[in-house]
């Protein structure tokens, strides 16, 4: 969990250098990435029980046919709360993702485009968002703040737009300089203009390998923040709600409770770091390299 | 100490006031625009529930909560500076003081994680950049990719299960035991068994980022001309790729490390929190879990400050290695 955008990629281009273990397809990530969207669709229809009624007469079941993932210490059905978990985790992971690559793709390119003390000024805010642990800055807004769903989303879109902001500055800065946007100048282009059809389009790639490989990152923090008890509200079946819930469990040898949300967590964030990957691979290769040179 | 070093130094310290006052109105931000009641804030709710409304109207009035937002941050500025944190209602004590009491546990706690981490990946990291391409190689990869996309705290919750609950090899939670002395040395053993299980847990999560860090730029400086020299002189292997492969890619190595520190501190968080260790990751969760408004804001200071310090020593520690930076 721990980490930031900059050391998925990191690691990306090392899971790439790695001979003879390459993935090479997209399929893999893409297929289980489309399997748990459609599980989460279909939640109501794969499980019948209500993933929030609470049956006290049926605590700590341990799995059976009737209820293939057991249930939790309210007599809550397993596997409609998994499966629940993942709308919300989707939700929270892409809205979050989307909010921070939007807000460093805003921010990076009006310090990179217009420079100046424009740049400096937003750098240093940048800067400063990056001083505070992260964990530490989300753990104090979510508790200032009113807590639901949509202010978790906000709260991690917030904390999480500067690496991407650094990445898009320093892009804008050098598409800037080269000879198609010299002539777009020349021949009389606004900044409005040269923004929208000269660096935009160029960023793009960038920005949806940046959403995808955030998604992942978001995904982390949310578990996180829920596992604390400081995530989403208690009563929605998220699976950081339900590991924090299955802690007490765990010390009494009770492991469905904690299996089921943990593995959909690794398997979530796995597929979508595989994606990312690929998507990088092929939308915005070798971009390390050209920015050293 | 050379002078372009000491300049370097002065240069990169002068950088760091303004970050300060940044930080100083994030925090004052976040704390004015919540929605959070001042009153409730310093005084903690069970204390303003139980005051009439005329003795809240004068701690209003006293705290100068009616006054415009930019002379609150500065009088609240000026208290900070002046070393008043105001007072914890959890804890009943100046936040200042709580922390700095809470620091050292995690300071232990973090630095034998991060030395534990930073040991073992240059291990790991140096022997698969040498066997790349080779079995051990894959797998290693394959294992740092899982545990990059598992949480810290899924780990530290399948530790405790299986060295506390099953085996029942180490201590789930506390510093130290129960009934031990409280003086240093004779618990020392103790200390020592009550912190292996944790700092392993920081450690490992950390590993799979240091280990592909050495690994990648260790293969990055094998590919170097000077170590092709190296070889044609007809050098020893294991003489190239430590004392000149090696050395050069320890360098973005220590900038790794430096960079990592506020994931660390937000690593200890969640291992505090799971093993009850007595370090301000711990306080920052109960802060957190009972709403300790005061002391959140000291907490958001201090380790913005930590973090800031360690960015430094990090850079000062390259430049020191690496001759080139102080002339940037």
């Amino acid at each position: 969990m721990i980490g930031n955008h900059k050391k998925t990629e990191m690691l990306v281009i090392e899971w790439k250098n790695c001979k003879g273990h390459n993935v090479k397809q997209i399929a893999p990530g893409m297929l289980i990435i489309s399997l748990l969207a459609l599980l989460a669709l279909l939640a109501p229809y794969i499980s019948t029980y209500d993933p929030v009624e609470a049956r006290l007469d049926r605590p700590l079941e341990s799995p059976s046919l009737e209820h293939p993932f057991g249930t939790d210490h309210l007599g809550r059905d397993m596997l409609s709360r998994v499966l629940y978990g993942t709308r919300v985790s989707l939700l929270v992971g892409i809205c979050a993702a989307i909010l921070a690559v939007f807000l460093g793709v805003l921010i990076g390119l009006l310090a990179g485009y217009f420079g100046g003390l424009i740049d400096s000024l937003l750098m240093r805010l940048v800067d400063t968002i990056y001083s505070p642990p992260e964990t530490i800055l989300l753990m104090v807004l979510v508790t200032m703040f009113t807590r639901n769903i949509w202010t978790i989303i906000l709260a991690i879109g917030l904390t999480h737009w500067m690496s991407t902001a650094r990445l898009i500055r320093s892009e804008a800065l050098s598409i800037k300089q080269r000879p198609f946007v010299e002539s777009a100048t020349a021949l009389g282009a606004g900044d409005g203009y040269i923004l929208a059809r000269h660096i935009m389009p160029n960023l793009l790639f960038i920005a949806m390998v940046s959403v995808t490989l955030m998604t992942a990152h978001a995904i982390l923090t949310e578990s996180f923040l829920s596992f604390l008890g400081l995530g989403i509200p208690p009563h929605l079946p998220s699976w950081g709600n339900m590991l924090n819930e299955a802690q007490r469990d765990l010390m009494r040898g009770i492991w469905w409770t904690a299996l089921f949300p943990g593995m959909m967590i690794i398997i979530t964030v796995l597929s979508i770091n595989l994606l990312g990957d690929e998507l990088k691979r092929r939308l915005a290769p070798n971009r390390e390299i050209q920015k050293q040179s | 100490m050379d002078r372009s070093l000491a300049s370097y130094i002065l240069r990169r310290s002068l950088q760091i006031p303004p970050l300060m006052l940044g930080i100083s109105i994030l925090t004052f931000l976040i704390f004015y625009l919540s929605p959070v009641n001042p009153v409730v804030a310093y005084l903690g709710l069970v204390a303003v529930q139980k005051m009439p409304p005329e003795d809240v109207a004068r701690v209003e009035e006293q705290l100068g909560l009616n006054q415009a937002a930019h002379v609150r941050y500065l009088a609240w500025l000026e208290r900070i500076l002046h070393g008043d944190w105001r007072f914890s209602h959890i804890k009943k004590r100046p936040v200042l003081d709580i922390i700095l009491e809470r620091f050292p546990a995690t300071l232990l706690l973090t630095l034998t994680g991060y030395g534990l981490s930073a040991a073992l990946a240059i291990l790991l990291g140096l022997y698969s950049a040498l066997r790349a391409g080779s079995r051990f190689d894959a797998i290693l990869n394959s294992l740092n990719y899982m545990l990059y996309s598992t949480p810290t705290f899924l780990v530290a919750l399948l530790a405790v299960l299986v060295f506390s609950v099953w085996l029942d090899w180490f201590p789930s939670s506390r510093m130290v035991s129960v009934n031990e002395p409280t003086a240093f040395l004779p618990n020392l053993a103790d200390r020592i068994y009550h912190l292996m299980l944790p700092a392993s847990i920081l450690a490992i999560s950390h590993l799979a980022v240091f280990s592909s860090y050495i690994r990648s730029s260790l293969q990055e400086s094998l590919q170097e001309d000077y170590i092709l020299t190296a070889r044609s002189k007809g050098l020893d292997e294991m003489k190239i790729v430590l004392r000149h492969a090696f050395r050069n890619s320890l360098l973005p190595f220590i900038t790794q490390v430096g960079l990592s520190i506020p994931l660390l501190i937000g690593g200890s968080v969640i291992v505090e929190s799971i093993f009850a260790w007595p370090g301000i990751g711990k306080l920052t969760y109960d802060a957190a879990l009972r709403a300790d408004y005061m002391l959140l804001m000291g907490l958001t200071l201090f380790s913005s400050s930590i973090v800031i310090l360690g960015n430094l020593m990090a850079d000062v520690g390259c430049a020191m290695v690496d001759p080139r930076i102080k002339y940037r």
